[in-house]
């Protein structure tokens, strides 16, 4: 395969696997804090945040590949 | 036929010509001219419009300076005519900030640290805000600056030029760090990362440090990644389907443009808060 090519692949590759596992721990992570809420709607401020910051450290995953994916194409 | 025949045969050996003659006086420049001719035109960097003395001024650097000036005048004539009754240019001031000040505090929790850390993360949250809304004026991609020869887009997003983004992070993170320190104390700030009590929770402070450092390159490229990604994505999408293609995607990116600045600094706000309500949960 042509260098150019494999490069093009990989970085397709990159982002759409590092990017369909974490969306896939995001939605099960919204759906548990959405029935949180919904059982105890007292604890919503709390459960909020707390979604928010577990939300951020699961998106850094998908962040990393579309650097990687950055890398390969650019540098 | 004929006549059309040669009048297309002229246009392309005409366009030929041009190209061959672009080409020659570019080759020194850019050995790409062909990609550079597409229609779709991505450069990770900033590209440079002109030289003052030896900075170059960026697409992207003008914008910034421009923000920032636009900020401090229109704040400084706010707080110069303050009134008992608000007018409705006051009231308008006076919304956001006691907006963005109940958001902040509502994140800490703590009267002492909302009134210690607002005024730098509020004036983040509204660099943030008028950048990555600056970028969805619609037509302004469109504009195009001659430089030696060659186009290059007169406006880029600030947030979309990773130099930018890395020095607002760099900024926040020491900011954030020092909060920490002052609030908690530099024993208990040394403590979470250096523990001798035993092996394992060494290790977990090695790692603690290690995770402190991976969060300027998590929280830096996730505000990079969705700016730029919005960008180009909006550009493949006119390049595709002009007009209407990019309309529902400018929608979105005007959802991301205001989520993304307002979830930065509130991240970087959740991480300070959380050290420094853990050392408070630790001694009670």
């Amino acid at each position: 395969m042509n260098p150019e090519v494999a490069k093009l692949f990989a970085a397709g590759l990159a982002v759409a696997l590092g990017g369909a596992l974490p969306a896939l721990g995001q939605a099960i992570m919204v759906k548990a804090s959405m029935e949180a809420v919904g059982r105890n709607p007292a604890v919503k401020d709390d459960v909020f945040s707390r979604m928010i910051i577990a939300m951020a450290l699961t998106e850094s995953i998908a962040i990393y590949s579309l650097v990687i994916a950055l890398l390969i194409l650019f540098v | 036929m004929s006549e059309i025949d040669h009048a297309v045969d002229t246009t392309v050996v005409e366009t030929e010509a041009e190209v061959h003659a672009t080409e020659e006086a570019y080759q020194e420049v850019h050995t790409e001219t062909h990609e550079e001719e597409s229609l779709i035109h991505v450069s990770l960097k900033p590209e440079t419009l002109f030289n003052l003395g030896p900075i170059p001024v960026t697409n992207s650097l003008w914008v910034a300076y421009t923000i920032s000036i636009a900020l401090i005048v229109i704040f400084a004539i706010a707080a110069r005519n303050l009134k008992a009754v608000p007018g409705k240019f006051q009231l308008f001031i006076e919304t956001i900030i006691t907006g963005l000040y109940n958001l902040i505090h509502s994140l800490t929790n703590n009267e002492k640290v909302t009134k210690s850390v607002y005024p730098v993360f509020l004036t983040t949250m509204l660099f943030l805000l008028c950048s990555n809304l600056f970028g969805q004026i619609p037509g302004l991609m469109a504009l195009e600056w001659h430089t030696g020869g060659h186009e290059v887009h007169f406006f880029r997003p600030v947030t979309a030029d990773y130099a930018a983004v890395i020095a607002i992070t760099l900024f926040l993170f020491v900011y954030w760090q020092v909060t920490v320190v002052r609030f908690i104390g530099f024993k208990g700030f040394s403590g979470k990362f250096f523990n001798f009590s035993g092996v394992i929770p060494f290790g977990v402070g090695l790692l603690e440090i290690i995770g402190e450092f991976a969060k300027i390159i998590s929280l830096s490229f996730r505000l990079f990644g969705n700016i730029f990604s919005e960008e180009v994505l909006i550009m493949v999408m006119l390049a595709i389907a002009p007009v209407l293609g990019p309309i529902p995607f400018s929608l979105l990116g005007l959802l991301t443009s205001v989520i993304q600045a307002l979830l930065f600094p509130m991240l970087i706000l959740l991480f300070m808060n959380m050290s420094i309500a853990e050392h408070a949960k630790g001694h009670h």
